[in-house]
């Protein structure tokens, strides 16, 4: 293991943002991982979406090795067989879309961060109970910010990332940030369709930069 | 379900009514349909309905508002088609799982979702539907793919808002009150009714191709 849970938890809320991204071919996933670190990036999610993800996975890797300060974890992870696979195949940290205490389990058994997806207050007490440092908010869209600031009060210190429909805007991450969000989760936001087809890495890490630079400044208001 | 896309959901007291209203809808076009156990008496004007539907070899005729096991077992028993319910209940699906009956359980968030499927559930409905939104259903469809939706609960028969459930990806809609309206009941309106459903049936058809 690479890093301490809280190693993690510092850098993820240190940087406001935690992209995730998939890709069904290596090479692609690979500039795309090394331009965020460029960027800036210092903890990056890979999402098990694809057929030969855990291959891509275990690829991106090996390149993180050359970055020891990078944390590449992987998310939609469903189960708790699954979450051991990819913690052996050295995983920093595990994220789920769903609350499945199976992988709560698996997670306390081999010291590594789970981070499950909640989308009700019962869930996220829930997951608080069974260990979750942090928690993350999907589909956060639907929710709201308005979720997360009537939450709040009800449940001190929790620590939410919030990931589905968030936008590297001032406007999007002010009113997440305001609300009380810990960090948030990005996506198809920085990674768009357009970049991934013409490859445009120097655009990518110029997005990641002015992303980074918004939440920081959002959050020193 | 799949084919018609929508699913009427509907309960009254009065058998004579709850005949009229499923005539109606089997001639607006419903081959699928949904009565609901929110009365007293549900289980009475469910047998006679279920009796009245005989006529119609290719109606299928299911209960809503189920909320536990023996319900589900008493209604499997009384010859229900299929079994819906508003709420996530493991031992439902151990009651249709056994009568080889299919269960649809009503779901509000992605881990529901999941421990639905995880439980059998072929078809989940999304309830209440207008809280959760398009949105929802457009967020959650590449997370766990071949997921099969039916929101129920504020879906409106016009193209604007089934369009924007289609698109999102759900397979049918569940819809009651917005079609079965307070007024269309009280005239006993039963040509408005039919002309509501086919209206629907073909707003839906259009938007699919």
């Amino acid at each position: 293991m690479r890093f301490s849970k809280r190693e993690i938890v510092d850098v993820m809320i240190g940087a406001g943002i935690v992209p995730l991204f998939t890709h069904d071919n290596p090479d692609d996933a690979q500039q795309v991982l090394e331009t965020a670190y460029s960027g800036g990036i210092r903890v990056f999610e890979f999402t098990n979406r694809r057929e030969n993800s855990f291959e891509v996975f275990r690829h991106l890797l090996s390149v993180s090795r050359k970055y020891p300060d990078l944390m590449l974890g992987i998310g939609t992870i469903m189960d708790g067989a699954t979450t051991r696979k990819f913690i052996d195949a050295g995983a920093d940290f595990i994220i789920s879309p769903i609350l499945n205490l199976e992988m709560g389990g698996v997670c306390r058994d081999l010291d590594r961060l789970w981070i499950p997806g909640c989308a009700t207050l019962t869930e996220i007490v829930t997951a608080r109970n069974h260990g979750a440092e942090i928690i993350k908010l999907f589909p956060a869209s639907v929710l709201g910010p308005g979720f997360v600031s009537a939450i709040m009060p009800v449940v001190p210190d929790l620590r939410l990332m919030i990931t589905g429909g968030v936008e590297p805007t001032e406007q999007s991450l002010a009113a997440w940030f305001n609300a009380g969000a810990a960090c948030v989760g990005m996506g198809s936001q920085l990674f768009t369709k357009e970049i991934l087809a013409k490859k445009n890495w120097p655009l990518l890490k110029q997005k990641l930069e002015n992303a980074l630079t918004i939440a920081a400044q959002v959050r020193s208001k | 379900m799949r084919s018609s896309g929508m699913i009427p959901v509907f309960f009254n007291a009065d058998i004579e009514v709850a005949k009229a209203v499923l005539d109606a809808a089997y001639k607006g076009g419903v081959r699928v349909f949904e009565f609901t156990n929110r009365g007293e008496n549900a289980f009475q004007v469910f047998t006679q309905l279920i009796k009245h539907a005989a006529q119609y070899p290719d109606l299928m005729l299911g209960i809503g508002t189920i909320m536990n096991a023996e319900a589900t077992l008493k209604y499997i028993g009384a010859g229900a088609h299929f079994i819906v319910s508003p709420i996530l209940k493991a031992e439902m699906a151990t009651a249709c799982q056994k009568e080889n009956i299919l269960w649809i359980p009503g779901c509000a968030t992605l881990t529901e979702i999941v421990t639905a499927k995880d439980l059998g559930a072929k078809v989940i409905k999304i309830f209440p539907g207008s809280v959760l939104g398009p949105g929802f259903v457009s967020s959650i469809m590449p997370v766990v793919p071949g997921l099969q939706l039916m929101p129920t609960g504020g879906v409106e028969p016009t193209e604007a808002n089934l369009s924007a459930w289609f698109k999102a990806g759900v397979i049918c809609v569940g819809m009651g009150s917005q079609l079965f309206t307070k007024e269309i009941i009280e005239r006993k309106d039963w040509a408005r009714l039919q002309q509501n459903v086919s209206d629907a049936l073909a707003i839906i058809k259009t938007i699919r191709k």
